[in-house]
């Protein structure tokens, strides 16, 4: 007897839902990329914040275990609370300007490059930006404003071979740059 | 309920590494609200700078619920503070008011002194350990310095129904670890 894997529902519950529809076309766009052949998930990004917030949170554990009582830790607590600060900086620069919109880094083994995919969308807009970026550098090869309208369906779902040939279409546009 | 059992079910079917981004990403929220209060005990050199009062014994000056802030500077107290000070081997503090002070030593800072709660007959004597007449510096734990009314509230409730606690920590970490972030 063949066990059937579950097949995974990409939809937004809530078309005026900006957050959702994005995100449902983030995870989408996400599956499809790692299915393809010669195409493979660069946890770069990832492997950095989880680092970097460990250190962030074993910063901020030590300011309140390190068993010297208050009020003789005053200049270690000032320390602490110093990098802390310093350390949130860093990390919502990170977020906001190294990784932007990139929802995914993705390693392409024929050309040999890195490329990262992002999106955005405005609040309450239902235009959606799809881009992608040439890696490290982050230069942008393609840039793309779709409707979200014309890839969901009446009940939400995203209407899969639409927008399985955009992907398509705009990977080939990325690799003739 | 099915919209929590529906942010069960998300939750059970992220991939691994999202999960362990998110439990980070919920984890710093966490730290930032201790780097705050730490930030909060340099800044009013207090070791509890944030105290909520627990009984009526300060009213009408201050009364339960209401949340103190507190500094521990180097001055010497004065009658009529109102201070913060805990009891060896008790945990709560309590907030009264200095009724008389008498000088310990040529160092200012070095005072014995006496407190009453505004809303009490006696003074606190009967409070305080076996054999210990007045406070000194080192049970006090600073002196009011602003106060917000009835926001404390939520934590006596807390504290009154620990259950409740455990499933507002619970519901808040199952939102934090499923939100759809913008950026993801």
């Amino acid at each position: 007897m063949v066990k059937e894997s579950k097949k995974k529902i990409y939809r937004t519950e809530n078309k005026f839902d900006t957050y959702m529809t994005k995100d449902a076309f983030c995870s989408f766009i996400s599956d499809e990329l790692i299915s393809k052949d010669g195409l493979k998930e660069n946890y770069k990004f990832q492997n950095f914040k989880v680092f970097f917030g460990l250190f962030m949170i074993a910063n901020v554990i030590y300011s309140h275990y390190h068993f010297i009582p208050y009020p003789q830790d005053y200049y270690i607590l000032i320390a602490c609370i110093i990098f802390y600060y310093i350390s949130t900086y860093i990390y919502q620069w990170f977020e906001k300007v190294k990784e932007g919109d990139i929802f995914i880094l993705y390693d392409d083994k024929k050309a040999n490059k890195t490329f990262g995919f992002g999106a955005s969308q405005e609040l309450y807009q239902r235009f959606v930006v799809l881009r992608i970026y040439n890696m490290p550098n982050k230069a942008l090869l393609v840039e793309r404003k779709i409707d979200s309208a014309d890839y969901l369906d009446v009940k939400g779902y995203i209407v899969q071979p639409k927008m399985r040939s955009l992907i398509n279409e705009l990977l080939q546009e990325a690799n003739k740059k | 309920m099915d919209v929590i059992l529906g942010y069960v079910d998300e939750f059970r079917h992220m991939k691994f590494r999202k999960i362990i981004l998110q439990i980070v990403s919920l984890a710093i929220v966490v730290g930032s609200a201790l780097s705050i209060w730490k930030s909060l005990q340099v800044v009013s050199f207090s070791e509890s700078p944030v105290v909520v009062v627990l009984s009526g014994s300060m009213e009408p000056a201050y009364y339960r619920g209401d949340i103190l802030f507190l500094t521990f500077l180097n001055k010497p107290f004065e009658v009529g503070d109102v201070i913060v000070y805990k009891i060896k081997d008790q945990d709560i503090p309590i907030v009264h008011r200095v009724l008389q002070i008498q000088q310990k030593s040529d160092d200012p800072l070095d005072q014995l002194i006496l407190t009453k709660g505004d809303n009490n007959q006696v003074d606190d004597r009967a409070l305080y350990p076996r054999k210990q007449m007045w406070l000194e510096r080192s049970d006090i734990m600073g002196k009011i310095e602003g106060v917000l009314p009835y926001v404390g509230y939520i934590t006596i409730l807390l504290n009154d129904y620990p259950s409740l606690k455990f499933i507002m920590i619970g519901l808040m970490s199952l939102f934090v670890l499923t939100a759809k972030d913008p950026q993801s």
